[in-house]
């Protein structure tokens, strides 16, 4: 396939009454891993938004396998984005009703694909939660929580894998356990991945960063600068390496 | 999995408020199916004990009394009449058939009515066993009567005087129970049948000389009266009231009056249904919108994994619906349950009224009344749902 997994270019979104965040614009290979990196408020989780096809930016396009996402919309974006991204939030907001396999299962139902259950058992296994398949998320340690979202999340081999501040909160270790088993579960369903976060300590496990700056004003976003240097990074930034 | 599973489960979840919308669904459908069940078996039952009585003759008074003493042996009869003035009643050419009833005795709650065989024919009773009764002091009981006094062929039994229980008995005279009748679902089924002379011979048995038994002997109570002709209508009981110290009441007319008395209560109680079902739809519409905002990330997850705004749209109003019917299957249960208590109580009193499990055809349309109401108590909370902005909630984290 010629073109990129992902492909962002001229991206700027500006929500009513609020300041105009903007992205260099980047690509990213199939299989390939990225960090996007920016202070808290810098517009990372709306680029994510957007790449989730959730949220149309005032400008620029967002494409995935090559097609802008504003070529779809309602129910075929909906459908769309159940096939290609796979979204692991910050909280893992499991369905309070279902239990650990039902919620993983629920992923496959949703994206309106054929329920397979030798398929989940594996995602399960791969994860380290297979023996937790008949619990409730209240019964579940954070931890825990944290994985089964991830298997609902590459329950139907998303070519994409989203992940926001998956290292938020958690010490020096685990974070880099969080971080090995995305990895890990990226790899094994061969997805793309693109994580979100201020953390800087998970700077090095990346060989590329694209970072989004401070919030700018209007006009700065207008002269499309690719890489808005912040102090909050020192050292500058770099869009990509 | 399906949406209806999804929905199950989260509701299951979080029980508590749909739960007291589930409850104030059941309260009104049960007013209803209680209501409606119970106004239904009461019209049929009034209108099956005055089929084939056009007309109910006896002595001045209520007319509704007449009605009710006569023939649903409910109230006390307003008093005697000459046994001739039936005689002539018979001769009238406007008329095909008056059966005279002579009352005034009961045994344990069940009145002995002295009729004629014709009597039983009225209301197509047939006997279950033994035969019928031929001499005074013999007697028929009807099913219900049998059934809650215990008597059967062969045993004997003291009539006790007045139509309630607790009159003084007539110790010196028995009755002989010569047979049984099968159930007839009418009147029939609560009294005890014996000829027009046994009453006459207990209340002679008072009276020391032969005049006196003689007087006593040419009355009786209420005489039910079937029209030769529909000329009879307008006619027949105009002249009865008119010519003699008679009555004429109509039980289609009498019931009629006292349907509509007792329709403005049945009205106001379908009324406070109704206030129970509006009641129960904005409870369901509160307790949705309160679930809503506490499950709003797991429908932007919903979305996130592919789900569509109609699907989480149809997820509400699957758990509006199934909350409606829940309630409506548990309010028409607590209806007959309710029903059951009441027949309990007044068949305490010697009158089951009721039968439970009785299902007006208005009532199976419950169901179909309370799942509207819930979808309509649903479609906001689904618009909600629906429309809510995924990006935002999700990019808060």
């Amino acid at each position: 396939m010629s073109a990129p997994l992902v492909s962002v270019g001229g991206f700027a979104h500006c929500y009513p009454g609020a300041e105009e965040v903007v992205s260099p614009d980047f690509d990213l290979a199939e299989r390939e891993r990225l960090l996007l990196l920016g202070p808290s408020g810098c517009g990372k989780s709306t680029l994510l938004m957007a790449l989730a096809g959730l949220l149309a930016p005032s400008r620029g396009a967002v494409c995935i396998a090559g097609e802008d996402w504003r070529g779809f919309a309602g129910a075929a974006a909906d459908r769309r984005r159940g096939r290609l991204i796979g979204f692991v939030p910050q909280e893992p907001h499991l369905i309070a009703g279902l239990s650990v396999a039902e919620n993983v299962r629920l992923a496959v139902f949703l994206a309106g694909r054929p329920d397979q259950s030798a398929a989940l058992e594996e995602t399960l296994e791969a994860l380290g939660i297979a023996q937790l398949a008949g619990r409730y998320p209240h019964a579940l340690s954070r931890g825990q929580q944290q994985r089964v979202a991830l298997a609902r999340a590459v329950a139907n081999r998303p070519p994409l894998l989203l992940a926001d501040e998956p290292t938020a909160s958690l010490d020096d270790a685990a974070g880099a356990a969080a971080l090995d088993l995305l990895f890990a579960a990226a790899d094994r369903v061969g997805a793309g991945l693109i994580v979100a976060t201020h953390d800087l300590r998970v700077q090095t496990h990346f060989p590329r960063r694209v970072t989004l700056g401070a919030p700018t004003t209007s006009r700065a976003a207008q002269q499309r600068t690719p890489v808005t240097p912040s102090p909050w990074e020192r050292g500058g930034g770099r869009a990509v390496q | 999995m399906t949406l209806l599973g999804l929905a199950l489960r989260d509701l299951r979840a979080r029980p508590a408020q749909p739960l007291l919308a589930v409850l104030l669904t059941a309260l009104a459908v049960a007013l209803l199916a209680a209501l409606l069940s119970f106004a239904d078996q009461f019209e049929r039952r009034m209108a099956r004990d005055a089929a084939g009585v056009d007309l109910v003759v006896g002595a001045k008074g209520s007319p509704l009394q007449l009605v009710l003493a006569g023939v649903y042996h409910l109230d006390i009869p307003p008093g005697n009449i000459p046994l001739a003035e039936v005689e002539s009643l018979r001769r009238n050419r406007l008329v095909a058939e008056a059966i005279p009833l002579a009352l005034g005795d009961s045994f344990r709650g069940h009145r002995i009515v002295g009729a004629g065989h014709e009597y039983l024919a009225l209301y197509g009773g047939r006997l279950a066993e033994g035969r019928l009764y031929e001499e005074p002091m013999e007697a028929v009981l009807g099913s219900e009567a049998a059934r809650s006094t215990g008597l059967r062929r062969g045993d004997r039994f003291h009539g006790a005087h007045g139509l309630g229980e607790g009159g003084h008995e007539h110790e010196e005279e028995s009755y002989e129970v010569t047979g049984v009748l099968a159930p007839t679902g009418t009147v029939l089924d609560r009294l005890i049948l014996t000829p027009v002379e046994s009453v006459w011979w207990m209340h002679a048995g008072h009276a020391e000389d032969d005049a006196a038994f003689e007087a006593s002997r040419r009355e009786v109570t209420v005489a039910l009266v079937r029209y030769a002709s529909p000329v009879a209508v307008a006619l027949l009981p105009r002249q009865i009231n008119a010519a003699s110290a008679l009555q004429a009441a109509s039980p289609a007319f009498e019931m009629a009056r006292l349907m509509t008395l007792l329709g403005a209560g049945r009205d106001a109680l379908a009324a406070l249904a109704g206030l129970l079902l509006l009641t129960a739809g904005a409870a369901l519409a509160a307790g949705l919108m309160a679930t809503l905002a506490a499950r709003r990330y797991e429908l932007a997850v919903m979305r996130m994994l592919g789900a569509g705004r109609a699907t989480l749209f149809a997820s509400v109003l699957i758990e509006a619906a199934a909350i409606g019917l829940a309630g409506a299957l548990a309010g028409l249960v607590l209806g007959h349950v309710f029903l059951a208590g009441l027949n309990a109580w007044l068949s305490s009193a010697g009158q089951p009224l009721v039968a439970v499990g009785h299902f007006a055809p208005w009532e199976l349309s419950l169901p179909v009344l309370a799942l509207a109401a819930s979808l309509l108590a649903g479609l906001w909370p689904a618009w909600q749902a629906a429309r809510s902005d995924v990006a935002a909630i999700l990019a808060r984290g």
